[in-house]
This record gives C-alpha cells, sequence and structure tokens, in this order.
C-alpha cells in the first residue's frame, strides 16, 4: 500500500487505542461500599464529619481536615491539612490506615480510585439537594446498621425551622409577580456568582419558604448578569459571613439602590459553615434564611 | 579632504577573532571604490561599519576610526546619517509588501518628520528617481509580484531617494540574470558621473570591477590590499588573497584587464 | 490577480462601513442583554424619564459603561496587536507574546489574594512585565535585535504563569475566582474601570498611531530600516511602551482575552494591505466590533448566566483565522 494509506492507519490505529483507554479508566465505575465491619474512617468533607458526629460515629474518627472544625469534639481528632486535594496526598490520607474515606466527589473524586484499588472503601458524597443530605444520612444508617439514630437526625434538621409553602422553580424577570420573597445569595461579586437549583443553598431559599431569584439557572454556581440581579429585585440579599461586602458596600453598587433589598436594607449575612455545608445543621440554616426574612 | 577614511580599523564579532584588521584606507570624493575579496573575509561587515550600523553585533578596537565628512561616524544621529550615507544590503526579508512607490517614498524617511505623512515634494522626488530608472510602470505593483532584477532596481531607487553623497552597496549583482546585471552596471556608473556620487561597491564577479572603477580594496579578513586598479588587480595579489589560480588577460576592446580560472 | 490596487477610496469607504457597524453592535449591546426588554419597554421607559425605573438602570447604568468598556477593550487588543505584529514583523505575535497577559494575570492574583482592586493589579502586573522583558532582553543600548526581545517575552510569560498557579495552589480559594478571570469578562465592571483606564488607554493611542511610519520602515528589517533613518532605540521604546500600555489597560478592562489582538491586524492587513497609518484605525474598528459582538453573545447564549467573553472569542476567531488562511494561500 502506498504511504498515504499507510499513514491514514497509523493515524486511526493510535486514535482508536486512545478510544480505548480512555473508556478502560472509566469502566472501573463505582464500587459499592459494603457491608463490613468498618471501624476507621477519615473523613474528608466538613459536612460529612458533622455528619458523623451527629450520627455518633464520632468515634470512628480517625482523621480530618482544617476546615473540619464542628462539633468542638472534632477538633481533637487528628489532622491532615487543608481542604484541597493539592494540600495533602494520598499518602497522608493512607497513613491514617483507614478502612472507609469520606469524601466529596467534586473536590476529592480523583481519589476514589486509587483508595479503592488499595482496598479501602470510599464514600462519596454529591449533594444537590435537601434530599440528597436525607438520602445520604440514610444510606449511612444501612451502611452502619444505626437506622433509629438517622431517623432522629432527619428529624431533628427538619424541626429545626418552620414548614412552609414551596414556590415552585421558575424564571424571575422584570415583570414576574411574584408570592414568595425573592432572595439572592452573593457568592462572589467579581465576577458577580450565585447559586443555581443544582446547588442545595437554592433548596435552603426554598425550605424557607422564598424563592432564589436564579433558580432558573441549572448550573450550580453560575456567573450571573449584574442586570438580572437588578431586574428580578430581591427582597433579600444574604452575603457569607466572611464576606468583606455589606449593605453599605453593596448600596454603593451603580444601578443597585434600585433594589428593594438595599432600599429596605435587608442585606444579612449568615453563617457560612452553617449554609455551605450540607450536613446536620442545614436545618438551622434554613432557619436562619427565615429569620432574616423577616 | 577624503569623503570616507578608514584609520586602524580591527574589528571582531566575538573576542579574540579578528573579522578586520588594521585597515586604512580612503575614498575621495566622487569616487568608486570596489571591495572584493573571497566569502566571509569581512567585505559585509566593512560595509555594515561604513554605513554605521549593527554596531552592537560587531566591535571595534579603540583606536578603530571610520571618517565621513571628517566626522566620526558614532557622531552622526540616525537620520542626519541617512542623509549622508545610503547603504544597499545584500538581502532583505521584507516583512509585508507595499507597492513600489510606497517602498521607494520610504527613502524620503530622514527628510520626513516622523510622524507627519510624506509631502507632496518627497513623492514627486521619488516618481522621479522611479522614472530615472525605468520602472515607473511598476509603481503600483507589490513588492512580491515582481521579479528579483525589478526588486533589486526598486531597493536601488530607494536609497536614491535619500539623496546622499555616499552610497554604499553590498553585492548588488548577485541573484540577478546576465543582462539585468549589466543594465544595473551601466545604472550605477551613470548615477555615480551624473550625481558625483561616492561610491563604495562590493563584487562578487572580480570581471566587473575594472569595468566600474579604478581603485580596489582586496580584503580577506587580516590581508587588506589597498591601492589603482592596476596595482591590485594583478595575478600575484588575487592569488593569494583568493588562493585559487588566476590568469589575467586583456580585454581586446574595452582594455581592462579580466580575470580567468586556469585550473 | 487578486490584489487590488489600494485606493484611498476603498480605505474610506471600509472605514465608514466599519464604523457604522461598531455603532450598530454598540447600539444592539444597549437594547440586547440577559434580560429581554423589549423595545417598546425601552421607547417607554426613556420618554417618561423616569431614571430610578429598572428599564432605565439596567440600560444606562449597567449596559452603557459595560458596552463603552468593549468598545474600548477591542480596540486596545488589535491596537496592540497591530502594532507587535509591525514591531517584531510577525504576523503571528498577539499582545499574550511578550508576556503582558501573563504578568497582567500574576498582578491580578497576587492583589486578589491580598483582597486589593484586581484591575489595578493586573494593570501593574502587565507594565511590570513588560518593563521586566525590555530590561532583560533589550537593556544594552545597542541590542535591538527583536527576535531576543520575542523569545524573552515567551520565556518570562511562561515563568509568569508558573508563578501564578505555584500562589493559586497555596491559596487554593482564589483558583476559581482568577480561572474566571483569565477567561475574560465585563461582568461586573461599570464606570470606576472605565474611568480608570481611560486615561491610559488613549494616551496608548496617541502613542501608537506616533509608530505608524516607523513600523513601515521596519518591514524592510532593522538593517535597512536603519540605514533608511530609523532609531532603532526610540523606534523600540515607543512601541513596546505604547503596546503594552494599551494591553495592559485591556486586561485591566475585561481581563484576558484572546484573539482579538491576533485576529483584527491580521485580517485587516490581508484584506486593506500593511500601511500602518491605515491599518492601526482599521484593526481599532475591527476588534472594537468582534468584543461587541462577543459581550453580547456572552450575554445571550444562557441568560442569565455569562460565558466568559475569552471563549466566545475563541471559538469566533479561530474558524475565521482559518478560513482567512486559506482564502490567503489561494491567491498567493
Amino acid at each position: 500500500m502506498n504511504l498515504k494509506n499507510k499513514k491514514w492507519i497509523s493515524v486511526s490505529i493510535v486514535v482508536l487505542a486512545s478510544a480505548l483507554l480512555c473508556m478502560g479508566a472509566f469502566a472501573r465505575g463505582k464500587k459499592e461500599v459494603e457491608n463490613r465491619t468498618l471501624s476507621r474512617i477519615v473523613s474528608l468533607s466538613p459536612a460529612g464529619t458533622e455528619t458523623l458526629f451527629a450520627l455518633g460515629l464520632g468515634d470512628l474518627l480517625v482523621a480530618r481536615t482544617d476546615f473540619c472544625n464542628y462539633p468542638p469534639e472534632a477538633l481533637s481528632v487528628n489532622s491532615l491539612g487543608g481542604f484541597d486535594g493539592k494540600t495533602f496526598s494520598l499518602e497522608s490520607v493512607l497513613a491514617f490506615n483507614p478502612d472507609l474515606v469520606y469524601l466529596d466527589v467534586t473536590m476529592h473524586g480523583h481519589l476514589t480510585d486509587n483508595l479503592q484499588n488499595l482496598g479501602i472503601q470510599v464514600f462519596e458524597t454529591n449533594i444537590a439537594s435537601l434530599d440528597d443530605i436525607y438520602k445520604e444520612v440514610r444510606e449511612l444508617a444501612l451502611l452502619f446498621d444505626i437506622k433509629q439514630r438517622a431517623e432522629e437526625l432527619i428529624t431533628t434538621i427538619q424541626r429545626a425551622y418552620t414548614p412552609m409553602p414551596l414556590a415552585d422553580m421558575q424564571t424571575i424577570s422584570l415583570d414576574t409577580e411574584n408570592e414568595y420573597a425573592k432572595v439572592y445569595w452573593e457568592v462572589w461579586n467579581a465576577p458577580y456568582m450565585s447559586v443555581g437549583s443544582s446547588s442545595f443553598i437554592n433548596d435552603v431559599i426554598r425550605e424557607a419558604g422564598a424563592i432564589n431569584i436564579f433558580s432558573d439557572i441549572a448550573a450550580a454556581y453560575p456567573v450571573v448578569s449584574e442586570e438580572s440581579i437588578i431586574a428580578r429585585n430581591p427582597s433579600l440579599i444574604l452575603l457569607p459571613a466572611d464576606s468583606p461586602e455589606n449593605w453599605e458596600s453593596l448600596s454603593k453598587r451603580t444601578g443597585w439602590q434600585s433594589i428593594d433589598a438595599i432600599q429596605n436594607k435587608k442585606v444579612i449575612k449568615i453563617d457560612g459553615d452553617l449554609i455551605s455545608r450540607p450536613g446536620p445543621r442545614i436545618g438551622e440554616a434554613i432557619r436562619a434564611v427565615q429569620e432574616a426574612l423577616q | 579632504m577624503a569623503k570616507i577614511e578608514v584609520k586602524n580599523l580591527t574589528a571582531q564579532y566575538e573576542k579574540g577573532k579578528n573579522v578586520l584588521e588594521n585597515l586604512s584606507f580612503t575614498v575621495e570624493d566622487g569616487e568608486i571604490l570596489c571591495l572584493i575579496g573571497p566569502n566571509g573575509g569581512g567585505k559585509s561587515t566593512l560595509l555594515t561599519l561604513l554605513a554605521g550600523i549593527g554596531m552592537g553585533k560587531i566591535k571595534k578596537t579603540k583606536n578603530s576610526e571610520i571618517l565621513i565628512n571628517q566626522k566620526k561616524i558614532e557622531s552622526y544621529a540616525a537620520n542626519k546619517k541617512a542623509r549622508e550615507i545610503s547603504y544597499l544590503g545584500q538581502t532583505e526579508k521584507l516583512a509585508w509588501h507595499f507597492s513600489v512607490f510606497e517602498t521607494v517614498l520610504m527613502g524620503r524617511y530622514a527628510y520626513s518628520s516622523a510622524y507627519l505623512p510624506y509631502s507632496k515634494e518627497d513623492k514627486q522626488i521619488a516618481l522621479s528617481v522611479l522614472e530615472d530608472l525605468g520602472i515607473f510602470h511598476l509603481k503600483d505593483r507589490l513588492t512580491n509580484e515582481i521579479s528579483g532584477g525589478e526588486l533589486q532596481k526598486v531597493r536601488i531607487a530607494r536609497s536614491l531617494c535619500q539623496n546622499t553623497d555616499i552610497m554604499l552597496l553590498d553585492e548588488p549583482f548577485s541573484h540577478l540574470d546576465i543582462q539585468h546585471q549589466s543594465k544595473l552596471l551601466s545604472l550605477i556608473k551613470t548615477i555615480a558621473e551624473e550625481k558625483k556620487k561616492t561610491i563604495v561597491i562590493s563584487l562578487h564577479d572580480l570581471n566587473l570591477c575594472p569595468l566600474l572603477s579604478k581603485t580596489i580594496l582586496l580584503v580577506n579578513k587580516t590581508e587588506a590590499f589597498f591601492g589603482s586598479l592596476e596595482e591590485i588587480f594583478t595575478e600575484s595579489y588575487l592569488n593569494k588573497v583568493y588562493k585559487t589560480d588566476f590568469g589575467l588577460f586583456r580585454h581586446p576592446e574595452l582594455d581592462i584587464p579580466q580575470v580567468f580560472v586556469k585550473n | 490577480m487578486k490584489k487590488p490596487q489600494r485606493a484611498n477610496f476603498s480605505f474610506y469607504l471600509a472605514i465608514l462601513t466599519l464604523s457604522l457597524i461598531v455603532l450598530l453592535l454598540f447600539f444592539l449591546s444597549l437594547i440586547l442583554g440577559s434580560e429581554s426588554i423589549s423595545l417598546g419597554k425601552i421607547a417607554t421607559a426613556f420618554k417618561e424619564k423616569d431614571y430610578s425605573s429598572f428599564v432605565l438602570t439596567i440600560i444606562l447604568k449597567i449596559r452603557l459603561p459595560r458596552s463603552i468598556l468593549a468598545l474600548l477593550s477591542g480596540a486596545l487588543l488589535a491596537a496592540s496587536g497591530t502594532v507587535f505584529q509591525g514591531y517584531f514583523r510577525n504576523p503571528l505575535a498577539d499582545p499574550g507574546l511578550i508576556g503582558v497577559s501573563a504578568g497582567a494575570t500574576l498582578g491580578a492574583v497576587i492583589f486578589s489574594s491580598l483582597s486589593l482592586f484586581i484591575p489595578i493589579g493586573a494593570f501593574f502586573g502587565g507594565l511590570m512585565a513588560a518593563s521586566f522583558v525590555y530590561l532583560i532582553a533589550g537593556g544594552s543600548k545597542t541590542s535591538t535585535d527583536s527576535s531576543r526581545l520575542l523569545l524573552s517575552g515567551t520565556a518570562l510569560g511562561v515563568l509568569f504563569a508558573a508563578i501564578t498557579s505555584v500562589l493559586l495552589i497555596l491559596k487554593d480559594k482564589e483558583i476559581y475566582k482568577m480561572y474566571l478571570w483569565t477567561q475574560g469578562s465585563f461582568n461586573a465592571k461599570g464606570w470606576n474601570i472605565l474611568f480608570m483606564v481611560l486615561f491610559p488607554s488613549l494616551l496608548s493611542f496617541f502613542l501608537m498611531f506616533l509608530t505608524t511610519k516607523k513600523l513601515d520602515l521596519l518591514s524592510f528589517g532593522e538593517k535597512s530600516a536603519e540605514t533608511l533613518g530609523l532609531n532603532l532605540q526610540g523606534t523600540k521604546l515607543l512601541c513596546l511602551t505604547s503596546a503594552s500600555l494599551a494591553s495592559a489597560s485591556s486586561v485591566c478592562a475585561g481581563g484576558t482575552i484572546g484573539f482579538i489582538g491576533l485576529i483584527a491586524p491580521h485580517t485587516m492587513r490581508i484584506l486593506f494591505g500593511s500601511r500602518h497609518k491605515k491599518l492601526l484605525p482599521l484593526s481599532m474598528l475591527f476588534g472594537s466590533s468582534l468584543v461587541l459582538f462577543s459581550d453580547i453573545l456572552a450575554r445571550k447564549i444562557a441568560p442569565p448566566m455569562e460565558v466568559p467573553i475569552g471563549i466566545i472569542t475563541a471559538f469566533i476567531g479561530v474558524p475565521f483565522f482559518l478560513f482567512l488562511l486559506r482564502r490567503g494561500r489561494q491567491d498567493g
């Protein structure tokens, strides 16, 4: 065969080989967490740490991250470093000889395969809604055979706030009338970032009886247009407690003076640990939002 | 006083290796000097130094002196220098292509304000130079649309626009067909005579030398011989420097010396 | 043979057409946005002159400064690309090539992690990078070799990017913020940014227009340009300073937006030739059009989310550019 054909064939082989390699990597898939006697847990998720303690499994925790700061008992557990996968290594995890690692898929999903290959079980959390929290609590219950404690925890969470009628997810624009209070949660302001329907914070707001002005966006943490914030006219603006912004700095933003929340000085800060951890205290977060709405 | 004076010129690209050594010669006003010698012998380097450019790469020793109009070449500001000396390098890589007219017009840069457009007078001069060189009909063509010979004429036209007393030409005939060579040769002779220009021209083809000038500088790195055509254009000097076996004969019609290779 | 005479007629026509396009896109940028507001509503709002109404607030306070910034940014990018391409005699030169963008990003990250105003960090980071390159590659009085500058710029750019990465690893909270910033966006950019960049931008335009004759001369190569009377040192200073100033200003205004600095001058050069006196304004107008258009798309693709503008310029820019290259080759 001539040179041109040879070239095409070799290219095709390379492409095919790479494709097979990639497929092989993905095909490994998720191994089910087995029902074994688990006694040493490493938690890489602050929310997970709180959940474990709330379920009475705190004794099994052998290591946590620097950010796992609640409950107070957690502080006496060894820490293996920061939150980001780049500040600690697989080795640091292994040094604690766990048989279960609790991690957030979006932050540390890349460690799962490695851990499983070493015979360590991995509990992956990926929470996009309030229901996901309850689902995971129940999964943990199955794993550790603590069904009653799990249901108690769920009830505690639900009792922490006043049940309210829930808003439909809908597009809010300049023209829509809305019987629900409109809330804007500002993650960041350069560029403007808020929460969408696949973030559980969206659920927190909804459960509190209000509606997230960006509930029509599917993404979890979208960059949003400033004019949309203004046009959708939230009556309450929530900021994380560690944000440098406050009502005064927001009121100075060009064009924001016409927003109801600014005019009525309804710019409230909420403890970040409370609201951005999909864990046992989420009920308190919902209550905090309800109080802010008053 | 001489138009160009070179005294004790020693130059090098890197320490220790002299490209030119203790070179001294003068060129009188209105004279044509032919620069010959083997490739790599320093002809281009010398012309570059005479033009006062490439100062960064070539280093001269302290007692080297190049005087133009009795002034040190280093003392000339860029645009003043461009009004005294024009230089045509061997090759030029054109990044973009302008029209022939625009290209030639840029020869007037040294006379024009750096920020204002070229004047009407500048444009007139450019057009008349194009006519003189017989390439007026090419004025709107782009420089990548003309032949090598025509492009060379364009470059010469550009240099002429600089209206300098001194012209330095580095092998202007290489890459040209024979018919273009002879045309260009007579062109340069005419320009030199009519406009009384001082010309230093380096040549690859030895036999063109006697057609052009009566003064020769034969140079090959550290060897240099300066003198009249009769003195230097001889078998002994040429064979010594070129390390070949040349023979010389007298051209029957033109009565000038010509070389041929014996072996 | 395709290349036409570059008659003044076609130049002025092009300027007029491009200006009209820019005006049209500017107008569209005001009436189109994440929130769909009908023309009727806009007209009514202007008639009633209720400046506290949402419509007028959005149009005058959010969209207006943003559109001006987009227009300005496009012109800055295109102009600096023109000057860099002309100075380096390289049609592939881009403001990013000399390390200005990488330096601006580093400056932005440093300022961001210190909770200082990011755009100022970007601006000075860009200028610092340019000065570094100038000092390292071309400090000596006699050295003007542009290829050395280019290589140094590229190398330093890589270094700055590496330092930036290290900083981001140490301060991991900054990562996502900076990731978005490097994609470029006019989100949250208003009058204060505009006032900040206005003076340096106008200054840079003025200086860049002064380079046009010199850039033409440089096309013959540094040696020939010098013999024609060009002061190489002065030219280098003028070209690099003005283009770096423009580049740093544009990064300050909209983050790092790629391709405009490469495509705008290159396209105009293929269509209208390389006389920089004409090329510069043509590129600027074209650059403004591209950025305005991209910003409109950024807001209209998935409202109310905003797509980073750098992604859009890449998607538009690359195929457009490849198309042009093919076309150029067919003629040649």
